[in-house]
C-alpha cells in the first residue's frame, strides 16, 4: 500500500521519518496525526518508534538505517541513542558514526543489501557502513547529485531516482542495485524523492501534494499493489500446504 | 604475515626477471609451505590486471571507466605494492580471506574492505562478468598447456624399458599422434618426430619420480631436444657444446654418440656450470669436458680442439619463444597491467611499470645486440679448422636473432651453407619464414621453427651450417633423430620443475658485460 501523509503541514515526510523493514522511525510533533498514520499502518508489524537526533526533529535526514542496523550521527544525545536502542528489535545494530558529513540520510541511501554513498564520505564511514548495515558500499552520485539520499528512495523490491538521471546512469546504478530502478517525482513534480517519500518492502509513505499518478508509479515499482508483511506466505501458500502437508 | 612477506618478495623478483615462478618457489628451500606458496603466487598473477585496476589510479588508459579506484596505496603509505597485491588477491578472490594474525599490514587492507569490494563488483560490471573467474584474463585460460615431454636417457635405459615402466605404474601406452591438444591422464606416448622422446599429458607432475631422480627420465622439452637430433654427431667424434648449462642438451648429445668422444661444454658462469656437471653426472655422461670460461676466447687452433668436428650453439637469447606453463602468467599479468599497445617483450616487471619508455627503447636495440653476439658465436665456431657441422638454435621467436642471423652467415661465410631439410628433421613441417629469408624458399625450408601456440612445444628456431666439401658427407645419418639445444633460458624453464634457481642476475650483468667486449655467456 502506498499512503499519503503530512507532518504539521509539511509534505517532506522523508524529512520527518525513517522506514526500514524492521522498524520505523517518526519525529515528535505537536499532534499525534503523522504517528498516527505510521501506526495505522505498521503498527502489528514492526515498532513506530517516536524520537528526535540532537534534539532536531528531520531525523530522516540525520540518520539511515536498514533492517540490520542503524546509523545515527556524533551529534545524536546518549540519551537519545539509549532510547532508540531500548526500542528496537534486539537484533537491530545501532552505531554513531563520527562523519563530517553528518546529515547521513542525505549522503547515504540503502536497502538491505546495498548502499549508495556520497563520493566524500569517510573511509571509516564507508566501512562501518558495510559492517553495521551488511551491505556492498558503493560511491555514487545521482544524476550528477552527491546527495543521493536525498534523491533517491530504495527498497528491496526497486527504487525511484532523480528525474533528471540519464537512462546510462540508471542501468549503471540498476546493475549496481540488482533492482528495476524508475525515474520519477513525489509531491506533484518534486525531485527530491527520499525527502518526498519512504518505503520499505510491503509500504510506502508519501507528501500529501503526490498526485495518483506519482503514487501509482511508486506502487508499480516497489510492487506494493498486494504487498503485505505476510504475501511471502499467502504467495506460497500451495506450495507451502504441498510441502508440509 | 611471514608467508605473505616471502610471497611478496618473490614477486618483487618475478618482476625483476630474477628467476622464474617456480625457481623462486619450489626452489627455495627457505619456504615452507611450498605448494600453497605456489598456488598463491600464480593465483595472483592470475589477476595481477584486476588487482592492478584496483590499486592504483596511474593508468588512466585502462582505468578510464573506472571513476575512482580504491587509491589504497596513496593512504596506507606503509603497504607495499606487491603486498597490497597479494592480501587484496586473497580477501577478495578467496573463500578464506586473508590467513594470517592481525597485524598492521593486514590492517590497512582491512581498513579498505568495503572499498575495494566494491570496487570489484563495479569493475565486474563494466567487463560483464559474472564471477570472479570471467575476469581473468582470455589469454590465462587459454594458455596453451604444452604436453609434458620426457626424453628416456639412452644411457641408463631404453625407450621400450621407460614405457613398460610406466605402464606397470597404470599408464596407457598410446599410438604417437599429431594432435596433442587433448591428453588424457596417465597416459603415455612416443613423439611422432623424435624417437628418443616421450610425450605425456600436461601438468604430470614427475619431479619425485624415481625414474626422473634415478636420471632415465630427464624433462626437458621438445624444442630443446631438436639441436642435439640436428648435430646428430657420428660415435667418437668431438664436439663443443658452446653455451651448454644447464646441460641438458650436453647429455643429450652425449646419450647420441652413446659416451663415446669427447664433448667440450662451455659456460661463463660458474654456478650454472657446477648444475650442468650435477645433470650431467646423474645423466651419466662420461666423455663431457665442462670448461669454464667464455667460448668467444677460445683459441680455435688450440690442438685441443683439433679434432672438433661438430658445434652445438645455443647462445642467449631473447627467450620469446619460451611460454612453459606458466610465464605467460608473469608476462600477461606484468605486461597488461602496463599500457597495452607497446611492442611485444618478455618479462615486463612490476617495477617496469613505471619505466615503460625505458623500456621501449631497450626492445629492438636489446635484439640487435643480443643479435650481434649470436653472429659473433656463430662466426667464432666456424673458424675451428675441422668443424663440419655448426647447429644454431634460439627459443626465440623474433626473426631478427633467427632468420636474419643466418642471413648475415650465410652472406659472411664462404666456407659454409646451410644443410637442406634433409639435414634438419625432414618429418617436422613448420620451416623458416620465407618473407624473412628475402624469399628464398630453400633456405627457408633449410631452418626449423615452431609456433608455441600450434606446435604444442615453446617457440624456437634451429639451422644447421655445414661446410662446403663436408657437405655431400654427412647426409648419410640423419633420419628422424634431431636434436637439441634451445637456449639456456629456455632449459632452465623447462625444466624449471627440478633445478630451476638460478642466475638471472648473473645473466643480466653478463649482458652488459657482453656489450663492452662481446663475450660468450650464458645463453640468456
Amino acid at each position: 500500500m502506498a499512503v499519503r501523509a503530512q507532518f504539521e503541514n509539511s509534505n517532506e515526510i522523508g524529512v520527518f521519518s525513517l522506514l526500514t523493514n524492521s522498524y520505523c522511525l517518526v519525529a515528535v510533533g505537536g499532534s499525534e496525526n503523522f504517528y498516527s498514520v505510521f501506526e495505522g499502518e505498521l503498527g502489528d508489524v514492526i515498532p513506530v518508534i517516536h524520537t528526535t537526533i540532537a534534539g532536531c526533529r528531520i531525523i530522516g535526514r540525520l540518520c539511515v538505517g536498514n533492517k540490520n542496523g542503524l546509523l545515527v550521527p556524533n551529534t545524536t544525545t546518549d540519551q537519545e541513542l539509549q532510547h532508540i536502542r531500548n526500542s528496537l528489535p534486539e537484533k537491530v545494530a545501532v552505531q554513531r558514526v563520527e562523519e563530517r558529513l553528518s546529515a547521513l540520510g542525505n549522503v547515504i541511501v540503502c536497502n538491505d543489501y546495498v548502499a549508495l554513498v556520497h563520493p566524500d564520505i569517510d573511509r571509516e564511514t564507508e566501512e562501518i557502513i558495510a559492517d553495521v548495515l551488511g551491505v556492498e558500499v558503493f560511491r555514487q552520485t545521482i544524476a550528477d547529485q552527491v546527495l543521493v539520499g536525498s534523491y533517491c528512495s530504495l527498497s528491496n523490491q526497486g527504487g525511484i531516482v532523480h528525474p533528471r538521471t540519464s537512462i546510462q546512469d540508471q542501468d549503471e546504478l540498476s546493475s549496481l542495485l540488482q533492482i528495476p530502478l524508475v525515474a520519477g517525482t513525489v509531491n506533484r513534480g518534486s525531485d527530491v524523492i527520499g525527502a518526498g517519500c519512504v518505503v520499505n518492502d510491503w509500504c510506502a509513505f508519501a507528501g500529501m501534494d503526490t498526485t495518483s499518478t506519482e503514487l501509482s508509479v511508486m506502487e508499480s515499482i516497489f510492487k506494493l499493489q498486494d504487498a503485505q508483511p505476510t504475501a511471502i506466505v499467502n504467495e506460497m501458500r500451495d506450495s507451502l500446504v504441498d510441502t508440509y502437508s | 604475515m611471514n608467508f605473505y612477506q616471502q610471497a611478496a618478495s618473490i614477486l618483487d623478483r618475478l618482476a625483476q626477471q630474477k628467476g622464474t615462478i617456480k625457481g623462486l618457489t619450489l626452489g627455495d628451500n627457505k619456504i615452507k609451505d611450498k605448494k600453497k606458496m605456489y598456488a598463491v603466487v600464480c593465483e595472483t598473477l592470475k589477476c595481477m590486471v584486476i588487482l592492478i585496476l584496483l590499486v592504483c589510479t596511474k593508468d588512466k588508459e585502462a582505468l578510464n571507466n573506472i571513476i575512482d579506484t580504491s587509491k589504497i596505496l596513496t593512504i596506507e603509505k606503509k603497504l607495499p605494492k606487491t603486498m597490497a597485491l597479494l592480501l587484496i588477491h586473497d580477501l577478495l578472490f578467496t573463500k578464506r580471506g586473508i590467513q594470517s594474525s592481525d597485524g598492521p599490514l593486514k590492517q590497512a587492507v582491512m581498513r579498505h574492505k568495503a572499498r575495494l569490494k566494491a570496487e570489484l563488483v563495479k569493475y565486474k560490471i563494466k567487463m560483464g562478468a559474472k564471477t570472479n573467474d570471467d575476469l581473468v584474463s582470455q589469454k590465462v585460460k587459454d594458455a596453451v598447456l604444452i604436453p609434458r615431454y620426457v626424453r628416456v636417457n639412452e644411457h641408463k635405459t631404453t625407450v621400450d624399458k621407460a614405457i613398460q615402466a610406466f605402464i606397470k605404474e597404470g599408464y596407457t601406452l598410446e599410438e604417437p599422434r599429431d594432435d596433442l591438444s587433448s591428453l588424457s591422464k596417465l597416459t603415455v606416448r612416443r613423439d611422432i618426430h623424435l624417437n628418443d622422446l616421450l610425450v605425456l599429458p600436461p601438468n604430470s607432475d614427475l619431479h619425485d619420480h624415481p625414474m626422473y631422480i634415478s636420471g632415465e627420465l630427464i624433462l626437458q622439452d621438445k624444442a630443446s631436444c631438436f639441436p642435439a637430433h640436428v648435430c646428430n654427431p657420428a660415435k667418437g667424434s668431438h664436439i663443443i657444446d658452446a653455451c651448454a648449462a644447464p646441460g641438458n642438451k650436453t647429455s643429450h648429445l652425449s646419450a647420441l654418440v652413446r659416451n663415446t668422444g669427447k664433448i667440450f661444454a662451455f659456460d661463463l658462469d660458474m654456478r650454472r656450470l657446477d648444475l650442468l656437471k650435477r645433470l650431467t653426472n646423474k645423466a651419466g655422461c662420461k666423455n663431457i669436458t665442462p670448461l669454464h670460461g667464455s667460448f668467444l676466447e677460445v683459441d680455435p687452433n688450440d690442438p685441443k680442439y683439433a679434432q672438433v668436428e661438430y658445434l652445438l650453439l645455443d647462445p642467449s637469447c631473447s627467450g620469446s619463444g619460451i611460454i612453459s606453463r606458466l610465464d605467460h602468467l608473469v608476462d600477461d599479468g606484468m605486461y597488461r597491467a602496463r599500457t597495452m599497445n607497446h611492442t611485444f617483450k618478455r618479462k615486463q616487471g612490476l617495477n617496469h611499470i613505471h619505466s615503460i619508455l625505458e623500456q621501449e627503447a631497450n626492445g629492438t636495440e636489446r635484439l640487435d645486440s643480443l643479435a650481434e653476439f649470436q653472429i659473433a658465436v656463430i662466426q667464432h665456431a666456424m673458424k675451428f679448422p675441422k668443424a663440419k657441422k655448426v647447429v644454431y638454435s634460439t627459443c626465440s621467436i623474433h626473426p631478427q636473432e633467427n632468420e636474419h642471423v643466418v642471413k648475415t652467415i650465410l652472406a659472411s661465410n664462404e666456407d659454409f651453407v646451410l644443410g637442406s631439410r634433409s639435414e634438419a628433421i625432414p618429418t617436422w613441417s613448420r620451416r623458416g619464414l620465407v618473407e624473412e629469408c628475402n624469399g628464398d624458399k630453400d633456405m627457408a625450408e633449410s631452418v626449423i621453427r615452431t609456433n608455441p601456440s600450434e606446435d604444442y612445444t615453446n617457440g624456437f628456431f634451429v639451422a644447421c651450417f655445414l661446410r662446403k666439401e663436408a657437405t655431400t658427407e654427412t647426409t648419410t645419418e640423419a633420419t628422424t633423430e634431431a636434436t637439441p639445444e634451445a637456449t639456456t633460458e629456455q632449459k632452465r624453464k623447462i625444466e624449471g620443475d627440478a633445478e630451476a634457481p638460478s642466475s638471472k642476475k648473473s645473466k643480466k650483468k653478463n649482458k652488459k658485460k657482453k656489450k663492452a667486449k662481446t663475450n660468450v655467456e650464458p645463453s640468456l
